[in-house]
C-alpha cells in the first residue's frame, strides 16, 4: 500500500497507459483473446443457471400476479371470438345466398326462353340394365312425347313414354338415344350416347379426328336437334380416343347431371321442333348469347 | 283365388322394386323381386304356373322400360325351364329355392345380355357378368328365403282351401 500511496501519479500514468494500449490492441479483434475465452468458458453455466433462476422465480410470481389479469383477459378474448363467430356466419350465409343467386342467374339466364314444368322422380326401371325412370307429371299438365327433361346442372333426357298422370324419361347414360352434341369451347360436333360397358357414363361419336378438344372441355346439345334445344350443358370430356379407322374421334363424357341422387327435374314444354322450323334466326340468335 | 294372389304378389313386387328398393341397391344393384316370386312359384307349382307367372312378371317389368317384350319372353322361359327341372326336389329344403334363384337369375340376365345387349354392339361379357349379372345373382340369392317363405305359406294357405274344394265337389 505504501507503494501505491508514495508513487500515486505514476500508477495512475502506468494504468491509463495500460488502457489506451490494451484498447488500441483490441480495437479490431476478432477473436475472443485467451483471457476472454477462459473466463467465458467459467462464467457461462453460472450466468445460464441464474438467468434460468430468475426466471423460474419470475415466472412463479407471473403466474400468481397475472391470475385476475388473466380472467380480465380471458373474458375480452372471449366476447371477441364470440363477435368473429357471429360475423363468420354472417360471412357465410351471405356467401351462400352469393353462390345460388349466381346459380339460378345461370339458369335464368342460359335457359330463359324456354317454359318449364318441375316434376318428381317417382320411379326407377325394375331391372339392373337400362335407365329410364318415371315422373309424376303426364299429358294432363302439358308434357308430351319427345320433350326434353334437364336440372340445373344439365341434360337428363328425354320423353319416351307419356301417360296422362306419368311420363316415362329415357336418360343420356342409357344407349337408346343419340344427341346431336358440340365442344362448347371449340365448336366440334359429335353425337351423345349412353355408354352401357361404362356404366354412367356416355360417349361421343364420330368427332372430326382433326379437332382440338380437349380433356374437362363443356359438350352441349348442338343447334342441329329437333328434339333437344341448342346450349344445354350436357357434361365434360373425361378421356378421348382415337378410332381404330383414325378417321374420328371418340370421347367419354361425364354427364354434368349426378344421376345416382337425381329426385327432382325440369321438363321444357316449349314445343322446341316448331319453332325451331320457323325462326331459326332468332333461335342462332339465342344459342350464340347462351354460348 | 290363385291366380289373384299371384297377381297381387306380382304387383306388390313390381312396386316395391321401382321405388323402395332403389334405396337399398347395393354397388347400384338392386335385387330382382318380381324373378324371385316367379322362381318361387314355379319350384312350388310347376313348369306350367311357373310360365304363365313368368309371363305376366316379365310383361310387368316391360311396363316402364324402352320397348315391351323381351321381359316377358325370358320371364316365361325362366318360370318353365325351372319348374321343369325342379320337379321332385324337396321344396321345404332352403337350399333348393336359393340355389334355384342364384342360377335362375344368372340364366334371366345371360339370356336378356344375349338379346338385347350383345345385339347392340357389346360384345365383353365379363364387363356385365361382373357389374351386373354376379352381383345380382348374389344379392337375389340373399333376399330369396323370406319371400320364398311368405310365398310357401301363402301357397299352403290356397292348397288346403283348394283340397277342401276338391272333395265337396
Amino acid at each position: 500500500m505504501n507503494f501505491f500511496e508514495k508513487n500515486r501519479k505514476l500508477v495512475i500514468i502506468l494504468a491509463t497507459v495500460f488502457c489506451l494500449a490494451a484498447a488500441l490492441f483490441t480495437f479490431n479483434k476478432v477473436n475472443p483473446t485467451f483471457i476472454e475465452n477462459t473466463f467465458g468458458f467459467i462464467i457461462t453455466p453460472i450466468q445460464k443457471f441464474n438467468i434460468s433462476a430468475v426466471a423460474w422465480f419470475k415466472d412463479k410470481a407471473d403466474y400468481f400476479n397475472g391470475i385476475s389479469g388473466l380472467q380480465e383477459e380471458n373474458a375480452a378474448l372471449k366476447s371477441e371470438l364470440e363477435e368473429a363467430k357471429v360475423e363468420l356466419n354472417r360471412l357465410e350465409m351471405v356467401e351462400q345466398e352469393n353462390a345460388n343467386l349466381t346459380e339460378l342467374l345461370d339458369i335464368r339466364s342460359r335457359y330463359s326462353q324456354y317454359t318449364m314444368v318441375a316434376a318428381n322422380i317417382i320411379a326407377k326401371d325394375t331391372g339392373n340394365w337400362y335407365d329410364t325412370f318415371t315422373i309424376d307429371k303426364g299429358s294432363k299438365d302439358g308434357l308430351a312425347r319427345d320433350m326434353v327433361v334437364l336440372t340445373g346442372d344439365g341434360l337428363v333426357g328425354r320423353i319416351k313414354q307419356c301417360g296422362y298422370n306419368y311420363a316415362m324419361v329415357t336418360s343420356i347414360i342409357d344407349d337408346t338415344d343419340a344427341i346431336s352434341a358440340k365442344s362448347l369451347r371449340t365448336d366440334d360436333l359429335g353425337y351423345v350416347s349412353g355408354d352401357l360397358s361404362n356404366k354412367g357414363m356416355c360417349k361421343m361419336d364420330y368427332i372430326d379426328n382433326t379437332a382440338e378438344i380437349t380433356e374437362g372441355d363443356e359438350v352441349i346439345t348442338s343447334n342441329l336437334s329437333e328434339i333437344f334445344p341448342p346450349g344445354i350443358t350436357i357434361g365434360y370430356i373425361q378421356e378421348i380416343t382415337s378410332d381404330s379407322s383414325a378417321l374420328t374421334k371418340q370421347a367419354t363424357v361425364k354427364p354434368a347431371v349426378d344421376f345416382k341422387h337425381l329426385d327432382s327435374v325440369m321438363v321444357i314444354t316449349t314445343d322446341f321442333s316448331h319453332d325451331y322450323v320457323e325462326s331459326e334466326e332468332t333461335t342462332a340468335q339465342q344459342s350464340t348469347q347462351n354460348n | 283365388m290363385r291366380y289373384l294372389s299371384y297377381a297381387a304378389m306380382l304387383i306388390v313386387g313390381y312396386v316395391l322394386q321401382s321405388t323402395l328398393l332403389e334405396l337399398i341397391a347395393i354397388l347400384d344393384i338392386k335385387p330382382n323381386l318380381i324373378l324371385i316370386t316367379v322362381i318361387s312359384i314355379a319350384l312350388l307349382r310347376g313348369e306350367v304356373e311357373g310360365a304363365v307367372v313368368g309371363f305376366f312378371g316379365g310383361l310387368l317389368m316391360d311396363t316402364f322400360s324402352p320397348f315391351i317384350g323381351i321381359n316377358t319372353f325370358i320371364g316365361m322361359i325362366t318360370g318353365y325351364l325351372v319348374g321343369l327341372l325342379t320337379k321332385g326336389f324337396y321344396k321345404e329344403n332352403p337350399f333348393v329355392p336359393v340355389s334355384a334363384v342364384f342360377i335362375g337369375t344368372f340364366f334371366y340376365n345371360f339370356l336378356f345380355y344375349v338379346l338385347s345387349i350383345l345385339l347392340k354392339g357389346y360384345t365383353d361379357f365379363g364387363y356385365f357378368f361382373n357389374t351386373i349379372i354376379l352381383r345380382e345373382m348374389v344379392y337375389n340369392a340373399l333376399v330369396t328365403l323370406p319371400i320364398y317363405g311368405i310365398i310357401y305359406f301363402i301357397n299352403s294357405v290356397i292348397e288346403v282351401k283348394e283340397h277342401f274344394k276338391r272333395k265337396l265337389f
